[in-house]
């Protein structure tokens, strides 16, 4: 029997799974990591939300170019949500109040101003962009992404050698997890009857086991470095081999994209520190906010 | 044959022909306590999220207490590095992660310190372990991370002075319970096994 639909191959990644044919593959794994460290500024460095928000849908369009499957997007939908009801609370209720602020209603003691109601559309699409960068880093970056970066910046095996097994631990621990809650069920207990408050303490409780699981491991796996002449030293006298660096090398778009990121980072804080742009009384979006909550700014 | 007892004092006392040094079973201690701490912590970041990593219950806090007094500087720090992990995975940006470092380092590092500085018996057999537990494990340890913490997501214009009471009381709280319930638990069940273990950290590393 034949079978009309498309086999898409997968690679493992922190998150998920990326399918093969994704150009990210094609970049050096030390490319994903710098992404992050440099990326993740500029949320923190832009205020007015209408650049937040361009910087949002780019990461959006840039998860479909990646083939990042965007059903990775629902998990954080919960939280997403969670996040903006906890930033219009903080803001709208526990905001302050200070002179010249623009009152739109009184609730009882409470003041909500036009300022802080700004804020809130400040922060959370701050945040919004902020998380799409460090999800579309974790759907895109496996362990080894991480190990070889490490390697190709030339740090001791050592780090490179615990970052990798603590990556690996994680996973360890996944399955130990498992392990004891299909334990628990095949004593007929049933997880999800449970009240959440119930399952909260049952998840705390795990930890214990999960600990003593890994003290047990941390036998197996200093006996496996020791039988290997493990070092915290390294090799001396000659060069370590390192192959997991040499499948991989820097070519002309790993450069390209380098340059490109750090250009932005480099406009962005030339606007912010140099020009009034970036400042929240030329934003755009909050002058159309105000209108709408008939606010005279 | 039963094995001695050992008293709080033998327990953190390197003796005269000891010779103590860090080892692979160290590092491989310290890695694997980063993926219990990372399963642990995502769990709880997930479960009551408050915001920016902060959660109404965190038993990644637990990890990061026990993993001190056992295992030192090992603990200390695999308990301050987990949290990058567990918090993006729980969805908080990167830069909010590395500003909880302190709060996290200093969530271990004080439990570590009280009980070598004043060897206390990490089984919890007396009054005075218990008292010496709960202040440094439970409460001071979680009111200067927590300090740190809305501190810094002040600095970083993510929460009002008003709504700083609200993420404080968040973390002390959800930091608080886990730590004294799971913290507790782990010290009574398992510091018999630990502390003759051969990754127990007597000093800082070894």
């Amino acid at each position: 029997m034949s079978t009309s639909s498309k086999v898409v191959k997968m690679r493992r990644t922190l998150l998920g799974y990326l399918p093969l044919e994704s150009p990210m593959h094609k970049f050096h794994p030390l490319i994903k990591t710098f992404f992050l460290l440099i990326v993740s500024a500029y949320p923190l460095l832009i205020d007015p939300p209408e650049w937040n928000l361009t910087g949002a849908i780019v990461m959006i369009i840039i998860f479909v170019i990646a083939r990042v499957p965007l059903r990775i997007l629902k998990y954080y939908t919960a939280i997403m949500l969670n996040i903006f009801w906890i930033i219009f609370i903080a803001y709208t209720f526990f905001g302050g109040y200070m002179p010249g602020y623009h009152i739109i209603t009184k609730i009882g003691p409470i003041i909500i101003s036009w300022e802080n109601i700004m804020m809130v559309f400040v922060i959370y699409l701050r945040m919004f962009f902020a998380i799409l960068v460090i999800i579309f880093f974790l759907s895109i970056a496996r362990e080894r992404d991480v190990i070889v970066g490490i390697r190709a910046l030339k740090l001791p095996y050592v780090i490179a050698y615990t970052v990798g097994l603590a990556f690996r631990s994680i996973g360890l621990s996944i399955i130990d997890f498992n392990t004891i809650r299909e334990a628990e069920k095949a004593r007929a207990l049933d997880i999800k009857a449970l009240p959440l408050a119930q399952k909260i303490k049952k998840f705390g409780m795990y930890i214990v086991p999960l600990v003593a699981l890994a003290l047990r491991r941390t036998d197996e796996v200093s006996n496996a470095l020791e039988s290997r002449g493990f070092k915290f030293t390294g090799l001396r006298g000659y060069k370590r081999t390192d192959y997991i660096v040499s499948k991989y090398k820097f070519q002309a778009k790993d450069y390209v994209a380098v340059i490109v990121m750090i250009s932005i980072l480099t406009l962005i804080l030339y606007l912010k520190y140099f020009t009034p742009y970036m400042s929240l009384h030329n934003s755009i979006l909050l002058k159309i906010l105000s209108r709408f909550f008939e606010v005279k700014t | 044959m039963a094995t001695p007892q050992l008293t709080p004092q033998e327990i953190w006392t390197i003796k005269e022909d000891e010779i103590r040094k860090p080892t692979s079973a160290h590092i491989a201690v310290f890695a694997l306590l980063i993926g219990v701490g990372a399963v642990a912590g995502t769990f709880g970041s997930i479960a009551i999220p408050l915001g920016y990593g902060v959660t109404g219950f965190w038993p990644g806090v637990a990890v990061q207490a026990v993993g001190g007094i056992w295992f030192g500087m090992w603990g200390v720090l695999a308990g301050a590095l987990f949290p990058f992990i567990s918090n993006s995975l729980a969805g908080a940006p990167l830069y909010v992660s590395v500003a909880y470092f302190p709060s996290n380092f200093i969530q271990g590092f004080l439990p570590a310190w009280v009980f070598r500085a004043f060897k206390v018996d990490p089984r919890l057999r007396t009054g005075r372990d218990w008292v010496h537990f709960i202040w440094s494990a439970v409460v001071v340890n979680n009111f200067l991370g927590a300090l740190w913490a809305v501190t810094a997501l002040q600095w970083f214009g993510l929460i009002t002075v008003a709504s700083v009471p609200l993420f404080f009381s968040g973390w002390v709280i959800g930091n608080g319970v886990p730590a004294l319930v799971f913290g507790a638990i782990l010290l009574k069940a398992l510091s018999p096994v630990v502390i003759r273990h051969r990754v127990f950290c007597k000093g800082w590393w070894a």
